[in-house]
């Protein structure tokens, strides 16, 4: 099938934000919350319904605007955990997504939607029927986020390295996952889920700012640690060692951080001390934060290698992810890929003293590669971007006319490609 | 929201960052769509990065312009234009970062509404010659501004009529946009100020008199306004009425896709209703504390 002239559009529903944008661009042209804001009405669920005369069902509003109007509107985050819980409120966040954000006319382009790992076919089918019924798409493609996101890393890597096999770390607000991918296809049962992410990294500085008493407006401070957050820390190779330098040379490390009182509009300011290193410190030490928890993230990623089929996993440990806006911590892939390569090799050494007769067969060490990119931040949806302009996309989607002729179940299954760019 | 905005967002938010000051002069490289086959690209290559060019690519251009959009362009975004020529867009515009970047809301801003500046040309031209009591003067103008469907500008003596023809591939949506320009037609007689609307689906006869204007298979119908002196005089009211006019197709479509969901969360709503009063009927159903009830009120 020929391209057609007019570019895909992409959407990633996230739990907390949504990225969408037309194919062949670098970055989302709209991040916005995944927020929907109904009007209150007596009954309190179903404002739309209720509200059926005149031009009710128009009255709501998404996004940054949604936030604006919490006081007055209800307020419903319509995706859970990755998955759509309700229909109603992203039918209509679509809508206005489609017609108000991107201004173009759904029966014009081809959509991409990215769905979590283990997302139900069913759900597939929702989407579907939403979709071709609704906005008459002429093609749909639903991508798990995974491989998108390993689809994006081919960016840093040679033509003949780019394979969709390997494992990603998926580290966006809420929740950490990691996903070993064989192929194309999510090995669902390795999967494995971490309690940490971007909003306990701000919660742990915010602590830190409030036990040293800095001078910060009490309402601004997870603001502050936040901006704080992206701006000043970093991930170090050892702890005791950034501790002594620190100590050695405040001058240098220690940072000051400006900002505005939001109500009164005064100035304040705070120092910036070892919350720069400790921060991200607690996905590779999680019992400094979380005591319930403390399996590091090296751990975690190789546990769930290993509990993948053994022919695949000298390809998950070779090609490991990052993706999320978590990952983007200075050198934070290095000190992943050194503690992997540690814990491995530990093991493959303590296997060659009790079976010394292997050691010689070995062809090789185990490589562990963990990729950083440029396009980090907005992984999946670039690499749904990326695939979505080539011509190999417009072959394995659905049509419309596939969809009249035999329903929503094509939706069931979307066909995993790799296109050679 | 009952109304689409004018402007385009995505382009709005991109130049006004590129041109603010602040920002790093980085190459650049965004396409993105709008109504009607509208296609843009936004380019800065990295080896002319503090020039931003602005391709635009319309299918109706070349028909505008002779109906007085070429002039229009001249004159709002005269100093943009480019002599470069891209395949597969229709205009070119070279906007300098340097000198621009004073009034870069302004120019954000004009950018946004280019496509609505350009379909406004032909409504400008009868409008104010309306305006002026010149009307009759100027012969119909057809705008092909969609493959199958129909802008037709007709000016009379004392007024000038706009015709719509629409076109919905989708059978609901054809059904839809059918009892939505009937409602249309029936709402516009109670405001007595308002242009007069008429929805047919056979081709009306001031119409079929327009002799460059060949009617599509399949219409959904026909749609039109009379436009009076007293609707265009001023030039706010002008401008707004240009503005609704050249917005109505995709304001129509967009209803017609709200509609289908308000009917979808309706027909969810009543489905689980109807579920619920099924698990009533149903007597395995239950926690174990009624099924026990249940039980022992058929032992006694």
């Amino acid at each position: 099938m020929s391209m057609p002239d007019k570019p895909a559009v992409v959407i990633d529903n996230g739990t907390g934000y949504t990225k969408m944008g037309y194919a062949g661009n670098c970055e989302p042209n709209y991040i916005i919350p995944t927020l929907i804001a109904n009007p209150l009405n007596d009954s309190g669920t179903r404002g739309t319904v209720r509200n059926a005369e005149g031009l009710g069902d128009l009255d709501f509003y998404v996004g940054n605007e949604a936030q604006a109007h919490a006081s007055s509107y209800q307020i419903n985050y319509p995706i859970k955990h990755g998955i759509i819980e309700n229909w109603d409120n992203m039918e209509k966040m679509w809508q206005r997504c489609i017609f108000k954000m991107l201004k173009c006319e759904p029966e014009d382009h081809y959509f991409l939607l990215t769905e979590p790992p283990l997302n139900t076919p069913e759900n597939r089918e929702y989407t579907a029927e939403v979709m071709f019924e609704t906005f008459n798409v002429p093609g749909l493609y639903i991508a798990v986020q995974a491989i998108l996101a390993l689809a994006a890393s081919w960016t840093s890597k040679k033509l003949e390295e780019r394979t969709l096999t390997g494992t990603v770390i998926d580290s966006g607000d809420g929740v950490t996952h990691v996903i070993p991918v064989a192929d194309g296809y999510v090995i669902g049962s390795s999967i494995k889920h971490i309690p940490l992410a971007g909003r306990d990294v701000t919660n742990f500085i915010a602590g830190m700012l409030r036990d040293r008493k800095e001078p910060i407006p009490p309402e601004d401070i997870l603001l502050a640690a936040k901006s704080l957050k992206e701006r000043h820390c970093y991930t170090c190779p050892d702890l005791v060692r950034e501790f002594t330098k620190y100590d050695n040379d405040p001058e240098k490390y220690f940072k000051l951080f400006q900002g505005i009182h939001s109500r009164t509009g005064k100035a304040w300011e705070c120092d910036v001390g070892y919350e720069r290193f400790l921060a991200p410190e607690i996905f590779f030490s999680p019992e400094i934060f979380n005591p319930q928890f403390s399996t590091p993230l090296p751990s975690v990623v190789d546990k769930s290698i290993l509990s993948c089929p053994i022919d695949t996993r000298r390809g998950l440990y070779r090609n490991i992810v990052l993706s999320g806006g978590s990952s983007l911590f200075r050198d934070f892939g290095r000190r992943l890929q050194r503690d992997i390569k540690k814990i491995v090799n530990t093991r493959l050494e303590k296997n060659w003293a009790q079976n010394p007769q292997f050691k010689a067969g070995a062809s090789s060490e185990m490589e562990v590669n963990v990729v950083s990119h440029a396009l980090q931040r907005y992984a999946v949806w670039f690499g749904g971007s990326m695939l979505s302009s080539t011509a190999e996309f417009y072959r394995v989607c659905h049509t419309r006319e596939a969809y009249l002729e035999e329903g929503p179940r094509i939706a069931r299954h979307n066909p995993v490609f790799s296109a050679q760019i | 929201m009952i109304f689409l905005e004018t402007g385009h967002p995505i382009i709005e938010e991109t130049i006004r960052t590129r041109l603010d000051p602040e920002t790093k002069p980085e190459p650049l490289d965004i396409t993105c769509s709008d109504f009607d086959d509208v296609k843009y690209h936004i380019v800065a290559t990295s080896s002319n990065k503090n020039v931003l060019s602005f391709r635009m690519a319309m299918p109706c251009y070349s028909s505008l312009a002779s109906m007085g959009a070429t002039a229009a362009l001249d004159s709002k975004y005269g100093r943009y234009q480019s002599r470069e020529k891209v395949d597969g867009y229709d205009l070119v515009f070279e906007i300098d970062v340097n000198e621009s970047s004073a009034d870069r809301d302004a120019v954000a801003k004009d950018f946004g509404e280019i496509k609505r500046n350009i379909m406004a040309a032909p409504f400008r031209r009868c409008f104010e010659a309306l305006a002026a009591g010149k009307s009759s003067s100027i012969k119909p103008m057809v705008i092909p501004f969609r493959p199958n469907e129909r802008i037709v500008l007709a000016p009379g003596n004392d007024r000038v009529m706009v015709f719509f023809t629409f076109h919905f591939a989708d059978v609901t949506d054809r059904a839809l946009a059918k009892v939505f320009l009937q409602e249309m037609s029936e709402a516009g007689r109670k405001v007595p100020q308002a242009p007069a609307v008429t929805f047919t689906t056979e081709i009306p006869g001031d119409l079929a008199k327009v002799r460059e204007f060949k009617p599509a298979d399949n219409l959904v119908g026909y749609v039109m306004f009379q436009v009076f002196k007293s609707h265009v005089e001023g030039a706010e009211k002008m401008e707004k009425i240009i503005t609704l006019f050249q917005g109505f197709r995709a304001y129509l479509h967009y209803h017609i896709k709200a509609s289908k969901s308000h009917l979808h969360s309706r027909m969810r709503n009543r489905v689980e209703l109807l579920l619920k009063v099924l698990k009533r009927a149903d007597p395995t159903a239950g926690d174990e504390s009624t099924s026990k009830k249940a039980y022992r009120t058929y032992n006694n």
